[in-house]
């Protein structure tokens, strides 16, 4: 079986496992809550993906994510709330909606040469700010009064809210990675990547820089737009200064630079230690240090763990998987935090912690010089050898 | 027929006039030297060439096409490719990923699956193979400037523009260079070629162009160019002339 298949085989089969949880929490007695906080994750795991598809593979910085996230929020909340659109056809649209104008943005911004670096990332910041003022000012989009989300029909087969809720996000969420995932590992993902490193030596070997910017920037506005259209239905009330904030495209740096900028996983690996270490300081109480705790770990992690997180746990495979099983184990059996959210969260922090061993201090302990050196293919980015594996 | 053509090209850059309508042929399967003093607008040309830069007024014609608008990637698929004078490699990349790249796009199209594979052929033209897939960062600048040679001949051209490939190397290095170019040409590939280096020059191109401030002032074969008179005051100044 090809790399290929086999991947599509995994996310099939995550896809099935994921799905049934909600029958499994209830089966066991579980709170609703573990249902809304997997959601919750999904939510973030497809934001940072789809913005890991600009950002990390063509290195475009962008801070457009509330933008695309926006409209797709707004777009479901007129058509149902304000046309009688049903929920299933107004979705998609939602999608398209931030896809054409992050094609829009695409044509102006990409024709000009000079619109690169922090120049593009303001742009792409300024979009939002406009898209919130053309809100604000236009009733027929919301006036400033906002939308009430909270009657709208779901299709019966969804099964109630959450469980609604927790399948769409799966779906939209399994779809993105997937995405990000054929991007990643094809001949659009390393052109991405070539114009990433140095765009007018890839465009004189052959990449046609301008469509592929135009299809990352493409798929990253589809799914946030898609997301932000299932999400509009878990805000109730959507309010201009809760969607176009700066919330949305902050996390989703956050948990990209977290978890590896430009692998299709380090989003993936980011948005879940984020968001849930994010979870259990607000439901500890501990609201107003929250993000200080988050910040000073981004800091610390970024200057230890340069190639991103999901790379060094790959490496060190064998101690992530006994370190997270092991501590997991132990909180689980003896009971101690009374939730499993929380003992996840002990167990991430507790494998996050070993991956902060110093690679120099790591080999040393292990006794032997790894066969790279230590200094082999660039860090920060799966080289081609392993994706073709 | 000619493989390129250049009809009084001039690119402007504020009040500096770079290329002043500039007008060359390139004949297929020829070896073209392209010389003259600091800032005579050699490299201009050559990014104009290759579509870093669109002119400011001419045409140009590859292989019988208009190629005067085009962008680069197209020029890439025409059948034009490039070296830098100061290497500028993919540096996230292993060598034989940057040359796997150029060999995915480049002329024709590849697939991302064979193109590992690929690499491999001028990995052993430029004798990189000992270097195939650690990061660029040890890379020597002798092996940097051959790993230009190989991405850009991994697009497979049919003609190749060299800037300055011998900058920088020591004489056995440019003997070896001067080698391999002499390969590249056997292999049916049209080069026009920008040296310092005007013994190199000299041995090499079939016909040599000479630039001054942005205009053509000689051409011909070799040994003719470098005894006119135009040349000589373009390199020596009129000093050179009496001396």
């Amino acid at each position: 079986m090809s790399s290929r298949a086999r991947a599509l085989l995994g996310f099939l089969v995550a896809g099935l496992l994921l799905a049934f949880i909600p029958e499994l929490t209830e089966a066991i007695d579980l709170p609703r809550f573990y249902v809304i906080f997997l959601f919750t994750v999904f939510f973030w795991v497809a934001q940072a993906s789809s913005w890991n598809v600009l950002t990390g593979y063509s290195g475009y910085f962008s801070f457009g994510q509330g933008a695309w996230y926006g409209i797709g929020v707004y777009t479901v909340a007129v058509l149902t709330g304000k046309h009688g659109w049903s929920f299933v056809t107004a979705l998609p649209v939602a999608g398209l909606f931030a896809l054409v104008a992050g094609l829009l943005l695409g044509v102006v911004v990409f024709r000009l040469r000079r619109l690169t670096g922090e120049i593009f990332a303001l742009t792409t910041l300024a979009i939002a700010f406009v898209l919130a003022s053309l809100a604000r000012i236009s009733p027929a989009i919301d006036g400033g009064t906002g939308t009430f989300m909270t009657g709208t029909p779901l299709p019966s087969f969804l099964g109630e809210f959450t469980t609604a809720m927790y399948r769409l996000t799966l779906v939209v969420m399994l779809l993105t990675v997937l995405a990000s995932y054929l991007t990643h590992d094809s001949r659009l993902g390393w052109g991405l990547f070539s114009i990433r490193d140095d765009e007018p030596v890839a465009g004189g070997l052959g990449v046609p820089v301008f469509r592929y910017k135009m299809v990352a920037l493409g798929i990253n506005a589809f799914f946030a737009g898609l997301m932000g259209g299932v999400w509009a239905l878990q805000l109730g009330f959507v309010t201009i200064d809760d969607v176009f904030n700066i919330r949305v495209p902050l996390f989703v740096i956050l948990m990209t630079v977290l978890g590896g900028l430009g692998h299709w996983m380090g989003p993936v690996v980011g948005a879940v230690i984020i968001y849930t270490l994010s979870d259990r300081l607000n439901s500890a109480g501990l609201t107003d240090v929250n993000q200080i705790i988050i910040g000073s770990l981004l800091v610390v992690l970024a200057l230890a763990v340069k190639e991103g997180l999901y790379v060094r746990l790959r490496d060190r495979w064998v101690t992530t998987l006994v370190t997270f099983v092991g501590v997991m184990a132990i909180t689980t059996v003896f009971d101690i935090t009374r939730s499993l959210i929380s003992d996840f969260a002990i167990s991430m922090v507790a494998t996050v912690l070993m991956m902060l061993i110093p690679k120099g201090v790591w080999d040393r302990v292990r006794g032997r010089d790894r066969p790279d050196g230590g200094e082999g293919p660039p860090v920060g980015m799966e080289t081609m050898a392993e994706a073709g594996k | 027929m000619s493989l390129l053509e250049i009809r009084g090209v001039t690119k402007r850059f504020g009040g500096v006039v770079a290329l002043d309508g500039v007008d060359i042929e390139i004949e297929e399967g020829e070896i073209l030297g392209l010389v003259g003093p600091n800032g005579s607008g050699k490299s201009t040309l050559i990014n104009v060439l290759s579509g870093f830069y669109p002119a400011d007024r001419g045409r140009i014609f590859f292989a019988g096409e208009e190629a005067t608008e085009a962008p680069a990637h197209h020029l890439a698929a025409l059948g034009i490719a490039r070296t830098f004078q100061i290497p500028r490699p993919f540096d996230t990349m292993t060598p034989r990923e940057n040359i796997a790249v150029s060999y995915m796009f480049g002329h024709s199209r590849h697939s991302l699956a064979g193109a590992r594979d690929a690499a491999q052929e001028w990995l052993d033209f430029t004798g990189l193979g000992g270097v195939a897939d650690v990061g660029i960062g040890e890379l020597t600048l002798h092996q940097l400037k051959f790993l230009e040679l190989a991405r850009a001949l991994a697009t497979q051209p049919s003609l190749l523009l060299l800037d300055e490939v011998l900058a920088g190397l020591n004489p056995s290095e440019i003997n070896e260079s001067v080698e391999m170019i002499r390969r590249i040409h056997s292999q049916g590939v049209t080069i026009l070629i920008v040296e310092h280096v005007v013994r190199v020059v000299m041995a090499l191109s079939d016909r040599v162009v000479v630039l001054d401030q942005g205009a053509v002032i000689s051409q011909g074969e070799p040994e003719q160019v470098m005894s006119d008179p135009a040349v000589v005051t373009a390199y020596l100044g009129d000093r050179g002339r009496s001396a």
